[in-house]
């Protein structure tokens, strides 16, 4: 087991990498009679003092790695209200199938569970559904990052032939038939029913959607009891292995880029697997520039013990496994099964609240109906 | 004129209208967007700064400074909404193609950020597998620093493995702060030895020298590719897209306030124009009011002499009908009078002629040497003298009240001028010459006999009036003609004149200057009465020590109904 002492240990020193300095300095004492030369060992410890210093980003930084989710958001609530039965509403697609519900389950952690998210009549879609929860804090939206803003990604989702296959005019002239709907939205829209304020009631509901106060939120505003030990020495190896690298910022990524295979050739992980289709080479998709082959959307990590499976192609069915994916793509080394269980145990402190309750509550996936 | 001042009214009203809205909308046209400009400039000069920090904050994500990379993501956000409102206020000022350089200088600029934020996207991504790398590299340093201090491997092997991976620490940590390509050629070489010497002492030491080479590789190939990207998005030229964009909004402000300011000056006209016009309205308004206070004031003055007219015709008539019947009632006693004094007179003549001289004849007055018969005879001739005085004066009364019974014809002026001084030849030939200035004006209608008689009576006025002169007078006769329709006769004396205290008198009946006894002080009223009864007018214009001249005006009238008009008016007016 991981001992308090070493979690002690990591919080006073962050800026070195406690594990491996800590058996050198320890052999250093041991070996001395095996003809290295003290110098050699002021040299090796310099060297590895300065490559840390020179780059860890979470070792020297001046704020914490990753913040936590504001407690409140400002929205007009009656446009929430608005959006949240627009984004429940299924003439939102062409054929009245799909609503955009139909993949953001919000008891499913703002996600489907399914590999691929359902298309229409009855196809799969091209990629796993990523959670719409603080959605609005990425950067950009879907796996290749070509959704700019909220806006542009409902825009394009609501166009998708394989995701709504709608028109605006098509959708407009389906709400404004129902006439209570049309009254109650020129209530808040004295335009009235316009794709851009259909759009914008939708974004402001989304806006709602985020999940702050999850236990590792509190940890980092104060509340040391709100993660057990396990859990922080989660977080530790999270931060050693380097997964914070790119798992950062205030929803643990989603906020980067980065090619899906770091060491080795890019996308051996998708030719591992057999089949490859075009969204799997990512960016590439979209711009055709060699640089951005397999350059994915580096996804959030809030709530993600509730959304497997995971990858853009929902190749990685539980988190384990995920974890162990990026370890040997992303970061080029093994990794043990006990730091695997450990850094889940931390991913699990990720699992925010929506609506005052905890997301994977009961009560929480009763609310969310 | 009442229609003229409408109608000039009419389209001035018009034109001020016209020149308002034209002044107006010169003046809408010339508000240039200044506050679009300011707002632009403003944004401009934001995104400038935003701009740079941003470079600093990707600068100091490769020194580690920053925690997480939300710093350099969230300006993002910033640049596409500010991008959208540039774009707005493009559209907004676009004018044809005024704006296209401002737009395309817009185009010019998202297109260099667009491949500034693909490069931070790549620095964020390269520079997270370089920390992680070098992070891991002293791990796996010190991994098969321990494989290879196992007792089983050789104690030269050992120092050398040592050696190799202090060198190599060192060459990367050079390499990490300075990468150069000679330094990246040692680290191979050093690579290259590790990896021989691991070989040789274990499968497990060999598979860390390989995973220790595979990091060290990815850290010279981001480290070189850092660099790459770093200088590549620090040199970019967003600020100077920022300046191009800025510079050629400025330009586009100048072009459309140099025209706003031709809009003004051309607004600044109309306006004075439309000054103009309202000055000038309210000078046609002035002068329509004027005009209309004269006009009112012309009406007043005739009104008043309307006024004076009628009193005096009032007067005139009443003198008529009173005359009328005093002459009917004096006339017969005075005839008896008259014939009693006839006879006595004759009956005396008998007597005297019975007495033969004799006796009566004998007959002295007492106190007196004439005979008492001769005296009867003188005191009877007195009597009828007067008598035949008062009969001439009733006489005259009646004919001024008989005035109407003038009967009309058409006559000439001049002609009846010439009857009238044929006449008073006898007056003036002894204290005037008469000078005449005919118009050779047309005939009249009207009573020749009456006109002739104020004719006659203005001469013989005249004539009076030069007599009391001690040089010869001159006797001014004019004619001429008035408008279309009437004829000017002037009668002018150069004698003492009428003394402005009885100039409003002289129209009154029985009103005379001359001794008691020489005037009836009718001729100038009845004269009056005449020229009325004519619908003409009789006018005096005298200065003391200059002269007199009479100006009577006569309408022509031809037609014969206005004759009988003028008949019937005769009548009633007495």
């Amino acid at each position: 087991m991981i001992s308090q002492g070493a979690t002690a240990k990591t919080k006073r020193l962050p800026i070195l990498p406690a594990r491996p300095v800590r058996p050198r300095r320890r052999r250093c004492r041991a070996g001395n009679r095996r003809a290295l030369s003290v110098a050699d060992w002021l040299v090796r410890a310099l060297a590895g003092v300065n490559l840390a210093f020179l780059t860890a980003i979470p070792a020297v930084s001046a704020q914490e790695a990753i913040v936590p989710i504001p407690l409140h958001q400002d929205l007009d609530l009656r446009k929430v209200k608005l959006g949240a039965s627009l984004f429940r509403d299924p003439r939102l697609s062409h054929d009245n199938s799909n609503s955009c519900s139909t993949c953001h389950l919000l008891e499913r952690g703002g996600a489907d569970g399914l590999p691929l998210s359902a298309g229409l009549d009855g196809k799969p879609g091209m990629t796993n559904t990523p959670t719409v929860f603080n959605s609005a804090f990425n950067f950009r939206l879907n796996w290749d990052g070509r959704g700019a803003s909220l806006a542009t990604q409902l825009d394009a989702a609501i166009k998708d032939p394989t995701v709504m296959g709608a028109t605006w005019p098509e959708i407009i002239d389906k709400l404004k038939a129902d006439k209570r709907f049309s009254v109650e939205f020129t209530k808040v829209y004295p335009q009235g029913l316009t794709p851009d304020a259909t759009i914008d009631a939708l974004v402001t509901y989304e806006r709602s959607l985020t999940t702050p106060d999850a236990p590792f939120d509190r940890y980092l505003r104060g509340d040391v009891a709100a993660v057990d030990a396990d859990e922080l020495e989660g977080y530790r190896l999270f931060k050693a292995y380097g997964c914070i690298a790119c798992h950062q910022g205030m929803n643990v990524g989603g906020n980067m880029m980065q090619v899906f295979g770091v060491l080795g050739d890019p996308g051996d992980y998708f030719r591992g697997k057999g089949s490859t289709t075009p969204f799997d080479t990512g960016l590439y998709r979209l711009t055709g520039k060699e640089e951005d082959k397999f350059v994915f959307r580096v996804p959030s990590l809030r709530n993600v013990a509730l959304t497997a499976p995971y990858f853009n192609d929902g190749s990685a069915t539980t988190l384990p496994d995920a974890i162990r994916i990026m370890a040997k793509y992303q970061l080029g080394r093994p990794i043990s099964e006990r730091d695997v269980d450990l850094i889940v145990a931390f991913l699990q402190t990720l699992t925010g609240d929506y609506e005052g309750k905890p997301l994977d509550a009961p009560s929480a996936s009763a609310a969310a109906h | 004129m009442e229609r003229r001042i409408p109608k000039h009214g009419w389209s001035l009203a018009i034109c001020i209208v016209v020149l308002a809205a034209t002044t107006a909308s010169f003046f809408l046209l010339s508000h240039s967007p200044t506050q679009q400009f300011r707002e632009a400039d403003d944004e401009l000069a934001e995104l400038k700064q935003t701009d740079a920090r941003w470079t600093a904050d990707i600068l100091s994500l490769e020194l580690g400074l920053n925690g997480n990379y939300d710093v350099v993501t969230t300006p993002l956000r910033g640049f596409s909404a500010a991008y959208e409102r540039l774009e707005r206020t493009i559209a907004a000022i676009h004018t044809k193609d005024e704006a296209a350089a401002a737009s395309q200088a817009l185009a010019d600029y998202k297109a260099v950020m667009a491949q500034k934020i693909a490069l931070v996207d790549r620095i964020k991504a390269q520079y997270a597998v370089l920390s992680n790398s070098s992070r891991f590299l002293s791990v796996a340093d010190s991994e098969l620093f321990m494989v290879s201090q196992s007792s089983d491997v050789d104690l030269t092997v050992q120092s050398r493995i040592a050696g190799i991976l202090n060198q190599l620490m060192t060459s990367v940590t050079s390499y990490m702060v300075t990468p150069n390509n000679s330094l990246r050629d040692v680290i191979g070489q050093q690579m290259q030895e590790l990896q021989r010497v691991a070989e040789s002492v274990s499968p497990t030491a060999s598979s860390k020298a390989a995973t220790l080479v595979k990091h060290t590789d990815t850290i010279l190939r981001q480290r070189q590719l850092g660099n790459e990207l770093i200088v590549g998005a620090v040199t970019l030229p967003t600020a100077k897209a920022i300046d191009h964009l800025a510079m050629q909004l400025r330009g586009l402000r100048d072009q459309i306030e140099a025209k706003s300011l031709i809009y003004r000056d051309v607004g600044l006209i109309c306006l004075a124009l439309l000054a103009g016009s309202l000055a000038s309205a309210g000078w046609l308004l002035y002068r329509h009011l004027s005009r209309l206070d004269a006009s009112n004031s012309k009406l007043q003055l005739a009104n008043d002499e309307v006024q004076t007219q009628l009193i005096q015709s009032a007067k005139l008539s009443a003198m008529g009908q009173m005359v009328a019947g005093i002459t009917h009632e004096i006339n017969t006693p005075l005839a008896y009078v008259k014939a009693v004094f006839s006879l006595i007179r004759e009956q005396l003549a008998l007597v005297a002629a019975a007495d033969g001289g004799q006796a009566l004849s004998q007959i002295k007055t007492p106190g007196a040497e004439t005979n008492l018969l001769d005296e009867v005879h003188m005191l009877l001739e007195e009597g009828l003298h007067g008598i035949e005085e008062i009969a001439t004066l009733i006489l005259t009364m009646k004919n001024f009240s008989r005035l109407d019974k003038g009967r009309l014809d058409e006559f000439s002026v001049e002609e009846g001028l010439e009857n009238a001084l044929l006449i008073a030849r006898s007056e003036l030939k002894y204290v005037a010459d008469v000078t005449r200035d005919y118009g050779n004006v047309p005939s009249i209608t009207g009573s020749s006999s009456q006109i002739k008689q104020v004719f006659l009576n203005l001469i013989n006025n005249a004539a009076h009036a030069m007599a009391s002169l001690d040089r010869r007078g001159e006797l001014t006769i004019r004619t001429r003609l008035e408008g279309e329709d009437q004829v000017v006769i002037e009668i002018a004396d150069d004698g003492p004149g009428i003394p402005a205290a009885i100039r409003d008198k002289i129209f009154d009946p029985f009103f005379t200057t001359k001794e008691v006894g020489k005037g009836t002080g009718m001729g100038l009223s009845i004269c009056y009465r005449i020229v009325h009864n004519h619908g003409g007018s009789l006018t005096v214009n005298s200065e003391e020590g200059r002269g007199t001249t009479f100006m009577v005006l006569l309408p022509i009238r031809h037609q014969l109904n206005d004759a009988a008009t003028a008949d019937t008016r005769l009548v009633a007016a007495v």
